[in-house]
């Protein structure tokens, strides 16, 4: 035997009861992993320890627990163990095996009255897990069904990870991994009760009776599940009772009926047990009473089926969604109501039809790991990505190829979609790297501010990949010592760049601070742009013409302001270009955040807040701010624009009453031609500063 | 005070008995204005959205003319009480007067007895719309590139088997205003819904519905929509002429774009 994994896979809180691992026990699913211990008193026990995403219902174990069952494997507890943060239990060890042992050594046919004791056994099992503790197995199979001793034999139930207890919801749609060849039809369908387990029994029967899994495949192995599910919807159930003994023919056929109104429970399993035949509700078409949702080429039957096609397929899935083929499918086909309207609702919640689609194979099957055209944005998918996006090469050679790494980025950041799926599926993670990501670009861009226009167009065109650097940063801790090297080989650099070039050593100093300050994804994004300013730094020809650029830029403001005066002074209303500076100031204030800002200003046309920070549009003198409010977890009573210093007036905002967040104007009245500064307040909370600078320029 | 979008609604219509029908039992209505005469080109016309806009098609059936007056009972009425249409218990009360009128109309003339009609309408509001249907007319949006049904056909399971199986189209409707066996009370189709500032929708009878398939009409409404809404109608039509003009083909394209920006007082 190997030798046995190290003890510090147990959490601490058994290691210090004196728990050694014996050895680790075969991994039964992909939810936990299963030691065999010994304890100091000398006794074995079994320790599970559940994977992360383990979907754990604790209101089900807490009945497990400390229950002394003929039926059940003893639970002596179980918990969640702190510092470790992993779910464990410890169970009763149980040294005969599993019935898939049994069926092993005995079968692969096993003799008709070892099956009727079998069948006893699990049906009491079954029977007491419905009717004394209100709980649906979810997953009986022979590897879940443990030999306390053979003979006489006695068997109990194992393997509770995936239970669902009743008393709560009779309606359960937690996603879990589990074994599709024994798992009733409906499992696909979310519509799981009491008579999934029944059909359990009904496929372990005809497997031990005719000494083959009805979805055997040809070498032995089990089929793939998307043929399981596709012979149970073209096929008559009655096919899986072939070459089942006589007598036992009508049990398995009342066991496995598609729906579960139809299915036979304990109580026909009694009286066929006592020598009754119950009648068997006839079922002569293919499981599913519904057409398949056909797509990219293929029968999809399930909601699970059709978001992995989904994710698989994005253009084509874009189609479907965009033409409702989806819906109707789920209205017409599926005939589930909810689904329909959560659809709906996602229809209308969501402006950009990729949005649409992720979170329509959400609501599909939320366990999904969410992505865009291809690509995982889970917490790693997105470690991923950014870092995928970093390494393509830098915006300047026309637009990316849509499915690139950068392009779905671009698309990530544009529609806020990390917020939006950190809303939708109260992910807090993901709300909280768009907001550190969002405030890094802020910055990034408050230093691309100082540059001349020649370096700030330049940045400009940098920007995705800066961004790209600092979310790959945010997400993946160990690209900060990838930084730190490349902080290091700017130092070189520096002293030429403080002695010739104003900007480019406040934009150094800038990295410097952000270096100082930890702030490892601003200083990503800040070093992403240096490359493109040293050489426009070390290029004195260029550097005149800056100058004079920069030179002729004042002038031209200058003469722009003295027209401005005589217009004010006139009474006429110009058009004016406001130019908007948004300066970002602490954005978070108890969780309410003001994601956006822009200003209108007739006839203009508003937009979203442009990547450069800078708003131009013609007014009329009259400014109006519109503010998005994201995260409202507070209640919003007020919503104010108040001007510093100056007249000092405010403009509150109305609050409607639906969506909560927004958008809300506040109307700034006419603002004459200077640099004006508002602050944005949330409940009388200053969450935000603006500087608005309004030219002269006349349209 | 702030500003809002001002939004104008462009609609090209038009309603013709097709090649093989000897009448014409379509009808439809562009606000207040209802088809009377037969059309031989299509109309188009141009609205300020500053108050509700009803559109409607409805689809008569009923032999010896009696499905003209079906359709022409439910579209004068939906459109005498098109102020009423707001919310979905609204929609259904107007349909129900509709569905009564109809009934009523084939008691005291017995010629007439057993016709109905479908309907389909569309109205916008400067703060919302609102869809409703009854029957099979009816009702797409275009969005993004594609064009999806909203409405939803009252066709029965059973014969929306047999179609697909035999991959024609349906031919029984399991509701309709009026009818040989009419509903005590109709339950129409809709929903009230958000107002984009830019958006296109069609509505239609089976003339045009049953003899193109979605992915036509989406090509020629995604080329033809934003620049001339009375030729993609006439493409349209003509499509549904060459493909044999089986039924009455009424079709009515409604576009909306923002016009300009006003202060909202």
């Amino acid at each position: 035997m190997s030798r046995p994994p190290p003890d510090h896979r147990l959490p601490r809180v058994l290691r210090r009861r004196g728990f050694v691992i014996e050895r680790q026990l075969r991994d039964p699913g992909a939810q936990a992993d299963l030691y065999v211990v010994r304890m100091r008193s000398g006794g074995q026990r079994v320790v599970k320890l559940y994977r992360p995403e383990a979907n754990i219902d604790e209101g089900a174990q807490a009945r497990l627990v400390e229950l002394d069952s003929p039926y059940v494997v003893r639970l002596f507890e179980s918990g969640l163990a702190d510092p470790e943060n992993v779910w464990f239990e410890v169970l009763e060890y149980v040294e005969g095996g599993s019935l898939a042992d049994l069926i092993r050594r005995e079968g692969p046919r096993l003799q008709e009255e070892r099956v009727q004791e079998i069948l006893s056994q699990i049906q009491a099992a079954i029977t007491f897990l419905h009717t004394r503790l209100q709980i649906v197995h979810r997953d009986v199979k022979p590897q879940n069904i443990l030999v306390r001793s053979s003979e006489p034999l006695s068997l109990v139930m194992a393997d509770f990870g995936t239970v669902s207890s009743l008393r709560e919801r009779s309606d359960l749609s937690r996603q879990i991994p589990r074994s599709v060849a024994y798992s009733a039809p409906e499992e696909g369908r979310s519509l799981v009760s009491y008579p999934a387990d029944w059909w359990s029994l009904g496929m372990m029967l005809v497997e031990m009776l005719v000494g083959r899994h009805p979805f055997a495949d040809p070498n032995g192995g089990l089929l793939e599940p998307l043929e399981i599910m596709n012979r149970l919807a073209r096929d008559s159930v009655d096919g899986l009772v072939d070459g089942v003994p006589e007598r036992w023919r009508n049990l398995c056929r009342g066991l496995l009926r598609g729906r579960p109104d139809n299915r036979w429970n304990q109580q026909q399993v009694t009286d066929w047990l006592l020598g009754d035949s119950p009648e068997v509700e006839d079922e002569p078409r293919g499981l599913f009473d519904y057409r398949p949702f056909a797509f990219a080429g293929q029968e999809l039957w399930d909601r699970r089926q059709i978001a992995h096609a989904f994710k698989a397929n994005w253009a084509e899935a874009l189609e479907a969604l965009g033409r409702g083929r989806l819906a109707s499918w789920v209205r017409d086909e599926l005939q589930d109501q909810g689904l329909f309207e959560r659809l709906g609702r996602v229809d209308a919640a969501y402006q950009h039809p990729e949005a649409r689609l992720l979170f329509s194979i959400l609501e599909l099957y939320p366990s999904v790991t969410p992505a865009l055209r291809g690509h995982d944005i889970d917490e790693p998918g997105l470690a991923r990505l950014a870092t995928a996006a970093a390494a393509e090469s830098p915006a300047g050679e026309g637009p990316a190829a849509p499915s690139s790494a950068s392009a779905v980025l671009e698309l990530i950041y544009d529609q806020g979609l990390l917020t939006s799926y950190a809303d939708h599926m109260f992910n807090p993670w993901h709300g909280d790297t768009d907001r550190r990501w969002r405030a890094q670009m802020r910055e990034l861009r408050q230093a691309a501010d100082i540059l001349p226009a020649g370096a700030r167009e330049m940045i400009a065109a940098r920007i995705p990949f800066a961004a790209a650097t600092g979310l790959a940063v945010l997400c993946g801790p160990n690209r900060e010592a990838s930084l730190q090297a490349a902080y290091e080989a700017l130092l070189p650099a520096r002293a030429r760049a403080l002695a010739e070039c104003d900007w480019l050593a406040t934009t150094l100093h800038r990295i410097d601070g952000a270096y100082a300050a930890g702030r490892g994804a601003t200083l990503g994004a800040l070093i992403a742009v240096v490359p493109t300013l040293a050489p426009l730094a070390a290029d004195p020809a260029r550097r005149t013409r800056e100058r004079q650029r920069q030179e002729q830029q004042r002038l031209g403001l200058r003469r722009a302001q003295q027209f401005g005066l005589l217009a004010l002074v006139g009474a006429v209303v110009w058009l004016t270009m406001v130019q908007v500076r948004v300066v970002m100031a602490e954005a978070q204030r108890r969780g309410a955040v003001v994601q956006a800002v822009s200003f209108d200003s007739a006839p203009a046309i508003p937009g979203p807040e442009p990547d450069n920070g800078v708003f131009a549009l013609p007014a009329t003198g009259k400014v109006v701010a519109n503010l998005k409010v994201v995260n409202p977890r507070i209640e919003l009573d007020n919503v104010k624009v108040v001007q510093v210093g100056g007249a000092a007036k405010a403009a509150r905002c109305e609050i409607p009453l639906y969506p909560p967040e927004g958008p809300f104007s506040c109307d700034l009245g006419a603002l004459p031609k200077g640099r004006h500064r508002f602050k944005v307040l949330l409940n009388d909370q200053k969450v935000r500063e603006v500087t608005l600078v309004v030219g002269g320029r006349k349209q | 005070m702030s500003f809002r979008p001002v939004l104008s609604v462009d609609v090209a219509a038009f309603c013709h008995q097709g090649r093989v029908r000897a009448n014409n039992e379509d009808l439809i209505a562009l606000d207040a204005w209802v088809q009377a005469e037969p059309m031989f080109v299509p109309v188009t016309a141009q609205f300020n959205l500053d108050r509700p806009l009803l559109f409607a098609v409805a689809d008569g059936m009923g032999g010896h003319e009696a499905g003209e007056v079906a359709s022409a009972l439910a579209i004068r009425l939906v459109v005498q009480q098109r102020a009423r249409l707001r919310g979905n218990d609204a929609v259904a009360d107007v349909i129900n007067e509709a569905h009564q009128a109809i009934l009523a109309h084939a008691t005291a003339e017995p010629s007439t007895a057993g016709m109905g009609t479908t309907i389909v309408g569309l109205q916008l509001r400067p703060d919302g719309l609102t869809w409703f249907n009854v029957g099979d007319s009816r009702l797409y949006r275009l969005r993004d590139g594609y064009l999806r049904q909203l409405s939803v056909d009252d066709v029965p399971a059973f014969e929306r088997e047999q179609a697909l199986s035999e991959n024609r189209p349906a031919r029984v409707l399991s509701a309709c205003l009026g009818g040989r066996q009419p509903a005590e009370r109709l339950q129409p189709h809709g929903a009230t819904e958000a107002l984009p500032e830019e958006g296109c929708w069609l509505l239609c009878s089976d003339g045009l519905s049953d003899v193109l398939d979605v992915e036509t009409i989406e090509a020629d409404l995604k080329s033809g929509v934003a620049d001339d809404l009375l030729r993609t109608v006439l493409r349209l039509f003509d499509k549904a002429m060459r493909s044999g003009g089986p039924d009455n083909i009424s079709i009515v394209l409604v576009r909306v774009s923002r016009l300009r920006m006003e202060k909202r007082s």
